[in-house]
């Protein structure tokens, strides 16, 4: 027995092990795109709001993404009485984008680029400190997928004209699709904030309207390299949306169930 | 291939069952059917459940035989529509939830395919089952024990966890040694001391995962990160008299964690570190006289050992800490239970109870859960006392009296202060016929308010068992005519029934029941998880053959 003791510690502890190096921050040619759940009663989402905010500050606002989705189930109906939102961030489709990632898990809750972890049971992913890994990964990946936009707002009539163009880099197959959505950034109004009703909270890249389906709007056309495909939209923007503070979210992503895997993703301002 | 090749060596073993004296096959079946019925006063939308799939069902069916001095066992597992994986979602599988093959060669015990097993009380490892809770983290690889004699033991075991129907990429390796020593045979003395070790090592993708994270931070915040961490544990058992004490002592080597409450130089909570912990747990115990006292201790300090540091609650565990509050029962007590904490817990828990005399017993319970800081989690105190009229009849009451720190179980609200008194009385009308009343009243100005829960159920020995329940939820009053917020009134003035009858025959059970139950946690040893309002119907059946 006494033989036999410091061998099986041994076997188990073995030597010890090589440093780990920590890799030095890059962004190429792929933008990673956040789809963020979150809702104005969620006393733990500003904590991932404020997360993300901090990462678009490092690897730049063009480069990473965001889109707050208010539909966080059971903490995203306006608050009433004398702390009342003035806005009900809930729209019917942002509902339906939400509940076709994935399954709510908890808060705060996002999908980085709609990617499918490795054991995981939705596409949001819970917790908020396993994002930044996720999105330093995204950022190596590159599909070889450019994603173009140009938009046009004619301020008296409110109608904003969206030009998308896919142009693949290499031959890309199977059921691929292009979502368009309108986000409202710096919109003061009240959330709860680690569990205390802050009235002049900055809500930030609230998702205000989905252009396309929900679920994406196919891409029929074959996409090979070399080949440019166009996709014009034209919407009415409210009157009660400041405009200055709109952007358009267009991207690409896969239509499988549970693949949805966001290619390439592009953010221009309405004004 | 491994599969089919162990369910053929599975079907020839039963095919010659008559034939062998030794064979013996047992099984056993547990089936959920879950028939959802929507009520959009207690149910949240967009649960496919409840939208448009209408029904859900769980199954697990084991096969056990034994013969040639192997054991052998198979088991198939099927989810369809599934609300136990994510009480929010969704889940349909099925296959082989488990096969294992052993064989005990003179002192020597092999034992291959889906493991479940534990070091200690778990602290350093703990692969397990627990169904309520969609926990089943067996380990599918090989162990080898070896006896030295009838009192010492060594183990070792290595392989991957399973999640559902794949396997963590995580590999899992470790060993214990036991024994079992009785100094005098004369007297009531014994140890039985342990000590066991546990390594695990990351795999590629989790590592990546880490090390991009930790690219992100603040040179401040950076931290290092490692393959391996390695967790040991000594622990014993000693009885003496009517005494008993337990006590374990587990350190852990750097891991790389995530401590949702730790803060960047940035300013952001919530982070994953790199830290070293420990566990110190241990049980005393005195029963005799009519008396019974256990003295429950624990510290827990940067103990998550789990498949991946962005693994929570329910998901990929490889060890488990005990919990440290009373298991309660009713309705209305169990609505407010603590989640274990595992970075940071300091708790105490004392259980009396005193047999007066043959008719009155008394008890009391006080758990007490904090933050190393002094930050309360939770404190029960629930004084109970047993009233025992010979074999006729018998009353229970007690008083729950708890405060629960909401915020850090629930992420909502501060502390809830609540006092629940509740009272059962069971009567005898024959040795086959019996009737038990219960009634708990939750009196708290906290989360939803005050609740009130009723039971009436009656037994007839030895088949059936009917109950009728209703849990109401008493409506607030306006204060100053200022009404209470929507969220706290949610339920104000709704009933949440429950009919159930049982049928049970031998090892055979089927339960057939209509439910509407509130949302609220629902916890297991201390694991919890938040679950959603259900309004439907349940039929279990089990049966053990």
């Amino acid at each position: 027995m006494k033989k036999l003791l410091p061998f099986l510690a041994l076997s188990l502890f073995g030597c010890e092990e090589k440093k780990i190096e920590i890799p030095d921050l890059s962004v190429g040619n792929h933008r990673v795109l956040v789809e963020e759940i979150t809702g104005v009663r969620c006393s733990n989402c500003p904590e991932g709001s404020r997360l993300l905010t901090d990462l678009q500050e490092t690897y730049g606002k063009e480069n990473l993404i965001v889109i707050s989705i208010h539909e966080a189930p059971d903490f995203s109906a306006p608050y009433t009485g004398s702390y009342a939102n003035k806005y009900d961030f809930r729209t019917p489709e942002g509902k339906e984008l939400a509940d076709y990632i994935g399954v709510f898990e908890g808060a705060p809750s996002a999908a980085v680029d709609r990617f499918e972890t490795p054991n995981a049971t939705s596409l949001f992913v819970v917790p908020h400190t396993e994002w930044p890994g996720l999105i330093a990964s995204e950022f190596a990946r590159d599909h070889e997928l450019g994603l173009f936009m140009t938009t046009d707002f004619n301020k008296l009539e409110r109608d904003l004209d969206i030009q998308v163009n896919i142009a693949p880099g290499k031959t890309l197959s199977g059921d691929l699709r292009l979502m368009v959505v309108i986000t409202q950034d710096s919109i003061m109004d009240v959330q709860n904030d680690d569990n205390v009703i802050v009235k002049d909270y900055v809500h930030r890249h609230v998702l205000r309207d989905v252009v396309t389906r929900p679920s994406g709007d196919q891409i029929n056309e074959s996409l090979t390299a070399g080949t440019v495909i166009s996709k014009n939209y034209r919407v009415k923007l409210p009157e009660a949306w400041d405009a200055k503070h709109c952007s358009v979210v267009a991207y690409v992503h896969r239509g499988g169930d549970p693949v949805k895997d966001v290619l390439q993703a592009v953010e221009e301002h309405v004004e | 291939m491994k599969k089919l090749l162990f369910l053929t060596l599975f079907a020839a073993g039963a095919i010659g069952v008559s034939a062998q004296d030794q064979s013996k096959i047992t099984g056993a079946l547990q089936s959920n059917g879950n028939f959802f019925i929507n009520d959009e006063r207690i149910v949240a939308p967009g649960i496919p459940q409840y939208d448009y799939q209408k029904f859900g069902a769980e199954s697990w069916l084991n096969l056990n035989y034994s013969n040639w001095g192997f054991d052998m066992g198979v088991r198939f597992d099927l989810f369809n529509n599934s609300n136990l994986l994510n009480p929010a979602g969704s889940y349909t599988n099925q296959g082989i939830g488990r096969w294992f093959a052993r064989r005990k060669i003179g002192s020597l015990d092999l034992e291959g395919g889906y493991i479940y097993d534990q070091i200690g009380a778990g602290i350093i490892y703990r692969a397990y089952e627990e169904r309520a809770l969609m926990i089943d983290n067996a380990l599918q690889g090989v162990k080898v024990g070896y006896s030295f004699n009838d009192n010492w033991h060594v183990k070792a075991f290595t392989g991957r966890q399973k999640q559902q129907f794949d396997l963590y990429g995580t590999i899992v390796r470790g060993g214990a040694l036991e024994g079992f020593i009785k100094p005098d045979s004369t007297r009531n003395l014994t140890f039985a001391p342990g000590v066991g070790i546990v390594a695990r090592t990351y795999d590629d993708p989790t590592i990546t995962q880490i090390v991009n994270t930790i690219a992100t931070y603040a040179p401040q915040d950076s931290t290092g990160a490692q393959y391996n961490t390695y967790a040991a544990s000594v622990y014993n058992t000693l009885t003496a008299g009517k005494f008993t004490w337990y006590a374990e002592g587990a350190v852990k080597s750097y891991d790389v964690i995530n401590d949702p409450n730790a803060y960047s130089v940035k300013g952001l909570r919530g982070k994953i570190e790199n830290r070293r912990g420990y566990t110190f747990y241990s049980s005393l115990s005195y029963a005799g006289g009519g008396l019974g006292v256990t003295l429950e201790a624990k510290r827990t300090h940067n103990f998550s050992f789990r498949h991946s540091p962005f693994a929570t609650g329910v998901q990929g565990p490889i060890n488990f800490l005990p919990p440290m509050a009373r298991q309660n029962t009713y309705r209305l007590t169990t609505r407010f239970s603590p989640a274990t904490q595992e970075i940071d817990e300091q708790a105490l828990q004392l259980d009396i109870t005193y047999k007066i005399n043959k008719k009155l017993t008394t008890g009391l319970n006080v758990s007490l859960i904090q933050f190393p800081d002094g930050t309360e989690l939770y404190r029960e105190i629930t004084p109970e006392f047993i009233w025992k009229e010979k074999r006729k009849w018998q009353v229970i009451g007690g008083l729950q009296i708890l405060k629960y720190n909401i915020f850090i179980y629930q992420s909502k609200g501060d502390y809830v202060d609540a006092l629940t008194p509740y009272a059962e009385f069971l009567y005898r009308f024959s040795s086959k016929k019996s009737v038990r009343v219960e009634a708990q009243y939750l009196d708290t100005d906290d989360e939803f308010g005050s609740w009130i829960n009723a039971l009436v159920e009656v037994g007839i020995a030895p088949h059936w068992l009917f109950s009728v329940s209703d849990m109401y939820k008493l409506r607030h009053k306006s204060e100053g005519g200022v009404a209470p917020p929507v969220e706290k009134t949610k339920y104000d003035g709704l009933h949440f029934p429950a009919v159930s009858a049982v049928y049970t025959h031998k090892a055979n059970r089927i339960a057939l029941s209509f439910v509407k139950q509130v949302e609220g946690i629902n916890c297991a040893g201390g694991i919890c998880r938040f679950e959603p309002a259900f309004s439907g119907v349940k039929l279990q059946v089990s049966s053990v053959f």
